[in-house]
């Protein structure tokens, strides 16, 4: 188990769960980062933040600051 | 008047081409205005259906979900529940998804379809899902959602007439259109969704997700695999090199077509403007009238009007970046950057923008999601050095800073170097503080979705730079307007001066004896002293303690009211109370003229090279341009904004301007 911004470029992780309570993790879980879901590690911003990621077919760009929230598990 | 028609609601995630089906539904018929009371803008149209009744279309903000992060997606909620405060209301919701993306889309059209509105599902972009192999089984859909379900492609037309059709007959005869099954209760009666037992709000995302899952499984017949175009497409545009590389090209693209290739445009507006103004003294009679129309309202006019090249040459980059999924990237490469003063990366733009004028700038931020995110950004966006701020800075510096060169460094290039890096260092200090009091508070998290490469329609381009420029005319223009006659009255009132009515009846004197070099040397002399026994002259006096520890004298004072109208007009009035003709090339004279001139108490220069820095000190930090006032005031829907504005930027300017010229004569400069 590690945090997300842990995730290598280009590797691929299934959801655990996502740290701390508050109003974005409810966003985090609607944009459908619910436990289960594989997603994909796309690429790294120039300055190495922030991430993209694949989550059920879309790209999302996350900061690492909240990537960090998200608990998941490598494949 | 809209009123009287159904009012539907498109509701969608962004990027699901839902503005793109609210232009085909609503062509021209279309206007954009805020919601009263919240900074939201609101987009409506009226559009007309095959029985020839008509509805309004509401375009909704994009949102990912029901669960607002925002005050665009509380207001898409508020819609939605038929909250009584509501901004808005709607009579009935078009869901628009991407078909492409039914994986993650179809959560929220789950959590609309919750909301017990009568409602239907718009699966858009279907000719790109067919292309890319995807086919969706929509009466399978239909059955599973009960409502109907129509199968669209906003920019090809596909299946639009269909849309149509069917909100025409899902109201008035009671049967919903669409839903051949006999399931037909969507649209008409919103309380029979078989597969729907809780609310949205009871709606948990993992279940939500689940549910998603299970219908994709049920009617979608091929995964959509991602399409290789994408993959090269971000290899090179986000590439660690590549990618700042090509951007840093775009934006000095960008910068460079405001910042020149709009003064053609500019150009042949203003010879336009003075053809009308020619026309209009040929025409009316010499007085008070022609005055008014000429130097007045069509002056106005002529500012107003020469905006609208530069916004409609960054509107247009806007949309082009925007509509490909460009924008994203370039906020994905920017957002480390602009992090650190704590804005987002998409603020680079506005910002960038704001060095030819702080106009489109500020129009340009509504490409911030975040509402703390945008005001920030509208804040410090006058600071960036405008090009209006140019032929000050240039006559100045041509006046009083000596040519001398410094190996490959002049010391005029590094002086104009200075005021713009003045600018920026001011803005992110008032970005850093900003954010750290009135615009305090949690930071939004910065979930962006990277959209897939699109080619633009030429429709939806179009119709962005349209509704920019008439919001701008509509809105800003008025007050822009209202501004030039109050500041064409203040100069051209009370008139009648004994010293003026010499001086013209001198001039015209000399103009019967056939002197004409002397007559219009008299002539200029009489508007000069005109101007300077016109209220502007006199409030030039009365402001005159204020600005003289800055080293500014009364005729200093006029001309920073003039610059009201905009900054450059600084140089032609201070070429009219120096009694030089500002009609011509007034920089030239001035340049010779401002150094000669001499305080008549001291009998010592009247403006010193320390007086000429900190007036360029003084126009880089002051806000005194009202057309900035009047959009900053359009874009936050309120006036607490711009007035807060004017007061922080005024007295920094201000303060700024007394430390460098009471601090440069203690250490006698002066």
């Amino acid at each position: 188990m590690r945090s997300l911004d842990r995730i290598v470029p280009g590797s691929r992780a299934v959801v655990h769960g996502i740290e701390a309570e508050d109003s974005f993790t409810r966003s985090l879980l609607e944009l459908g980062l619910v436990p289960g879901t594989e997603i994909e590690v796309i690429r790294r911003a120039p300055l190495g933040d922030p991430i993209e990621l694949v989550v059920r077919g879309s790209h999302f760009s996350i900061r690492r600051q909240e990537a960090r929230r998200i608990l998941v598990k490598a494949l | 008047m809209s009123k009287h028609f159904e009012r539907i609601a498109l509701v969608g995630s962004p990027n699901s081409g839902k503005s793109s089906l609210f232009n085909r539904l609503t062509g021209l018929r279309q206007k954009v205005a805020n919601y009263p009371g919240v900074t939201v803008e609101k987009r409506a149209g009226t559009c007309h259906l095959p029985s020839g009744r008509q509805v309004e279309i509401l375009d909704l903000p994009g949102t990912y979900s029901l669960t607002p992060r925002s005050p665009d997606e509380a207001l898409v909620r508020d819609v939605l529940e038929g909250r009584s405060g509501a901004a808005a209301h709607a009579d009935r919701v078009v869901a628009v998804v991407d078909a492409t993306r039914l994986d993650r889309q179809l959560y929220l059209a789950l959590q609309i379809l919750r909301t017990r509105r009568p409602a239907m599902l718009v699966l858009n972009l279907m000719d790109e899902a067919q292309a890319q192999g995807i086919e969706i089984d929509v009466p399978a859909l239909e059955l599973l959602l009960g409502v109907p379900v129509l199968a669209v492609s906003a920019k090809t037309g596909m299946g639009v007439d269909r849309l149509r059709q069917t909100i025409d007959g899902a109201n008035g005869n009671g049967l919903a259109a669409g839903t051949s099954n006999g399931n037909g209760n969507g649209a008409g009666n919103g309380n029979g969704h078989a597969v729907l037992p809780e609310t949205w709000t009871e709606l948990d995302p993992a279940r939500g997700y689940k549910e998603v899952e299970s219908i994709v499984r049920q009617v979608v017949r091929r995964r959509p695999t991602e399409k290789a175009v994408r993959g090269r497409l971000d290899a090179v545009l986000t590439h660690k090199i590549l990618g700042p590389l090509l951007f840093v090209i775009l934006m000095a693209t960008v910068f460079q077509s405001i910042y020149a290739w709009a003064t053609p445009a500019m150009d042949l507006l203003d010879a336009g403007v003075r053809a009308l103004g020619g026309l209009g003294r040929a025409t009316i009679p010499a007085g008070p009238i022609q005055s008014l129309l000429v130097d007045g309202i069509l002056a106005g006019v002529g500012t107003v009007a020469s905006f609208i090249p530069q916004l409609a040459i960054l509107f247009f980059f806007i949309a082009v970046m925007e509509d490909t999924g460009y924008m994203a990237r370039a906020a994905f490469l920017m957002d480390r950057v602009m992090g650190s003063v704590g804005l987002p990366g998409r603020a680079f733009l506005p910002l960038l923008s704001s060095f030819a004028c702080a106009i489109p700038g500020i129009m340009a931020t509504r490409t911030l999601p975040s509402r703390n995110d945008r005001l920030a950004t509208i804040l410090i966006a006058p600071l960036m050095s405008c090009s209006a701020r140019l032929p000050v800075y240039a006559l100045l510096i041509g006046a009083f800073i000596p040519d001398r060169h410094f190996g490959i460094l002049s010391l005029r290039g590094l002086t104009l170097l200075s005021m713009y890096f003045l600018g920026i260092v001011a803005a992110l200090g008032v970005a850093w503080v900003a954010r750290r009091t009135v615009l305090r508070g949690p930071r939004t998290a910065h979930v962006l979705e990277m959209p897939p490469y699109r080619v633009p329609s030429a429709r939806s381009v179009f119709l962005a730079i349209r509704e920019r420029c008439l919001l701008f005319l509509g809105q800003a223009g008025s007050v822009i307007l209202a501004v030039s006659i109050v500041l064409w009255f203040l100069a051209s009132y009370p008139g009648g001066h004994p010293e003026t009515k010499a001086l013209e009846s001198r001039a015209a004197a000399a103009a019967a004896a056939g002197h004409r070099a002397d007559a219009a040397k008299l002539r200029t002399e009489a508007s000069g002293s005109a101007l300077r026994h016109s209220f502007a002259g006199e409030m030039g006096h009365l402001i005159e303690p204020a600005i003289a520890p800055l080293g500014f004298d009364w005729k200093l004072g006029v001309g920073l009211l003039s610059s009201i109208a905009a900054r450059e007009v600084m140089v032609s009035t201070m070429a009219t109370m120096n009694n030089l003709d500002g009609s011509a090339d007034p920089s030239e004279s001035l340049r010779q003229a401002l150094p000669r001139a001499v305080n008549p108490k001291t009998g010592l220069p009247l403006y010193t090279p320390l007086v000429a820095i900190s007036l360029m000190v003084f126009f880089a930090l002051a806000l005194q341009c009202m057309s900035t006032v009047a959009v900053a005031k359009r874009e936050t829907n309120s006036w607490r904004w711009p007035i807060g504005m004017l007061v922080m930027m005024n007295v920094m300017a201000w303060v700024a301007s007394l430390a460098v010229y009471q601090g440069g004569r203690m250490l006698g400069w002066g």
